[in-house]
């Protein structure tokens, strides 16, 4: 009986070990290949470099032009900095719609209340690739110019109600007599928000927006779609590179891309450590 | 002198989703002089909690008028109020701490800083918290909250302190203490308590007067001894205190006493004008009317019985028993300094007498006095 035990336990064990090793390896092994400097076939290690971050960051000169696979640093740059003009907008602009129709759901009584939340369900559930055809589609027929302005727009659809659904939840654990206390006092509508409800569903909020954020910043589907020409995203540039097949520099994009979510994944968590 | 809280005809619906409406006030109308401690006591559901929130403005009347030190309120927003409220769960601030949460309502009120920690240092002192002033309310007991909450809305000083429940989720020693305290608090601020319960032992114990609510009606408004001596109806005998309740028929009515005859036969010569002949009554004693043994020099009823159960409750018996015609009693004997022998004991016979003045009639039909 014993054996039989120690068996089943050490079969969930390795059970466990496997299922990490399968979600991380592929991970693990692109940080790995980032710093492999074998530009020709990178699962084969041939010394440890920190070439293709050098690449990225413009730093060497085309010394060896033939590991040069970028068409050039500068459309890099310009794509991170679309993507981050584009993930801060649409961050402020989600968070701000988001937070106020979930106050106004959850505090407010008019018609339909049930219509309108199931409606901001509504875009989370909605195939990706349905919601960038039909953005492509609306925008196309209203003659909007493709560009940086449509993403974000396009953005904002969705993240809204990403927001909408993390503070409606921080809402409903919230005790609404706070408020009626707030106003016993003395309080008017506003005071209240200020000092009592927002306070009260800050790590809510604070939550919905980093959701956003690290969203905007990967979206490729929705944003393959709407993104003009001269308004590519990271996502949609590493895609672009990757058709002409996969190159090194691209590890060590991904391997910065993956410590920026870590860095916003853990602020967050931090700030929510500090709240309880 | 005029009230500090004046309600009149107050009437409340509420509709619920099957398209039902409740009537949760019904023409409540009830003053409150200043510095009075008054108790609303009812069943779960009788609009306690909504007549308080009707005060403090949360809730809007369908009609009636609230006037608080003579200025009308009714269309008053909560915030304008002079009232404040310590609500049930308290309502604490979590993400303040206890100074700020007691501060609150100077802080809003855009009070100068140092006028507000004066008043904060002062106001802990009174709820007996100082020294705690920075913690967060999660590290506070029950009883402990339960005063930041009384310092919180009493630091404004308000007209009118308005409690809903506030001692129902504290324990049976601290409820107590809590219940003293209190009362020290209103002598000590001098303002008026409009204080909401369902235990009739702390409205008996703690009100200068308590008003009966049932179905959103008052039933009966006055002092402790009052409403536990002189019931005016059954569910309010019934309500507040234990009581023993014998019907019967009036059935000679001259202009100072009645005679009424109970279900057992036994007849009883009341001291009580204004009751026609034929009409149904209701005879109150209370448990601590009854004694032992019949007294020949006095009139009133008399009762064989056998005792059910029996308690021995420190100075006191109770005893619930049964007469032979099948009515239940419920007793509270003191057993004389002389003899401390037993009373009795479970299925042993005992014989209950209860004075014709002890005994309190409560007419079926209005009694116009
Ligand atoms: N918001 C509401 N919507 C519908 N009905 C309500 C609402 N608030 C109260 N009621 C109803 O009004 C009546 C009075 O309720 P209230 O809360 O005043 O009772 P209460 O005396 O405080 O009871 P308890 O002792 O249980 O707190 C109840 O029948 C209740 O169901
Ligand atoms: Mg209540």
């Amino acid at each position: 009986m014993k054996i039989l035990k120690v068996l089943r336990s050490s079969a969930l064990s390795i059970y466990g070990y496997f299922f990490f090793a399968f979600v991380y390896a592929p991970i693990l092994l692109i940080v790995v290949f980032s710093f492999n400097s074998n530009p020709v076939n990178m699962m084969i290690w041939e010394s440890f470099t920190l070439d293709w971050y050098k690449t990225i960051f413009g730093m060497t000169n085309a010394s060896s032009e033939s590991a040069l696979y970028l068409d050039s640093t500068d459309q890099l740059y310009a794509a991170v900095q679309n993507s981050l003009v584009i993930a801060l907008t649409t961050t402020l602009i989600a968070t701000v719609f988001g937070t106020s129709i979930a106050l106004a759901v959850a505090r407010f009584k008019f018609k339909l209340k049930g219509f309108y939340r199931a409606l901001m369900f509504m875009p989370m559930i909605m195939p990706d690739i349905v919601l960038g055809i039909a953005l492509l589609i609306f925008f196309v027929s209203i003659g909007a110019q493709l560009s940086i302005y449509t993403i974000i727009i396009g953005h904002c659809t969705f993240l809204t109600s990403y927001v909408f659904i993390v503070v409606s939840a921080r809402i409903a654990d919230m005790d609404e007599t706070l408020e009626e206390a707030s106003a016993d006092l003395g309080a008017n509508g506003w005071t209240t928000f200020r000092r009592v409800t927002l306070p009260m569903i800050m790590p809510g909020v604070i939550g919905g927006a980093l959701l956003s954020f690290i969203i905007s910043m990967d979206d490729l589907v929705i944003t393959y779609f709407i993104a003009g020409v001269d308004s590519q995203t990271l996502p949609v540039f590493i895609y672009g590179m990757l058709r002409r097949g996969i190159k090194p520099e691209i590890n060590a994009i991904a391997t910065i891309m993956l410590l920026f979510s870590i860095i916003i994944a853990s602020i967050g968590l931090y700030m929510r450590s500090r709240r309880n | 002198m005029s009230p500090i809280l004046n309600i009149t005809g107050a009437t409340k619906r509420f509709h619920t989703p099957d398209g039902k409406s409740v009537t949760a006030l019904d023409d409540v109308s009830l003053r409150v002089e200043q510095n009075e401690f008054v108790t609303l006591l009812g069943p779960s559901g009788c609009g306690k909690t909504t007549l308080l929130r009707a005060i403090s403005g949360f809730e809007g009347l369908e009609s009636g008028a609230i006037e608080i030190a003579g200025s009308p309120v009714t269309h008053l927003p909560a915030h304008k109020r002079p009232v404040n409220t310590v609500f049930q769960n308290y309502a604490l601030f979590p993400h303040m701490t206890i100074a700020k949460n007691i501060a609150y309502s100077l802080d809003v009120a855009d009070t100068p800083k140092k006028e507000i920690s004066e008043r904060v240092g002062k106001m802990l002192d009174i709820v007996g918290l100082a020294g705690f002033g920075d913690r967060k309310i999660n590290q506070l007991s029950g009883g402990q909250r339960q005063r930041v909450a009384l310092a919180r809305s009493l630091i404004a000083q308000p007209k009118i302190l308005l409690l809903d429940e506030p001692l129902s989720a504290l324990d049976k020693n601290l409820r107590h203490k809590m219940q003293q305290e209190l009362k020290s608090l209103q002598a000590e601020f001098g303002i008026a308590f409009v204080f909401v319960t369902h235990d009739q032992e702390e409205a008996l114990t703690m009100s200068d007067r308590i008003v009966v609510l049932s179905d959103g009606k008052i039933q009966q408004h006055g002092t402790p001894e009052d409403l536990y001596r002189r019931p005016k109806t059954e569910f309010v005998a019934r309500f507040v205190g234990e009581s023993n309740l014998f019907e019967g028929h009036v059935v000679e009515a001259s202009s100072q006493n009645a005679l009424v005859q109970i279900g057992n036969g036994q007849k009883v010569s009341i001291n009580k004008s204004g009751l026609r002949e034929g009409v149904k009554v209701k005879l109150l004693a209370r448990p601590e009317d009854l004694s032992v043994g019949h007294n020949a020099d006095r009139e009133g009823l008399k009762f064989k019985a056998k005792i059910d159960q029996l308690f021995f409750v420190g100075a006191d018996y109770q005893i619930l028993a049964t007469t032979h015609d099948g009515l239940a009693i419920k007793a509270t004997l003191r057993p004389s300094a002389q003899s401390r022998d037993p009373i009795g004991s479970p299925r042993s016979e005992i014989e209950f007498f209860i004075d014709k003045e002890a005994l309190h009639v409560i007419a079926a039909e209005a009694v116009h006095e």
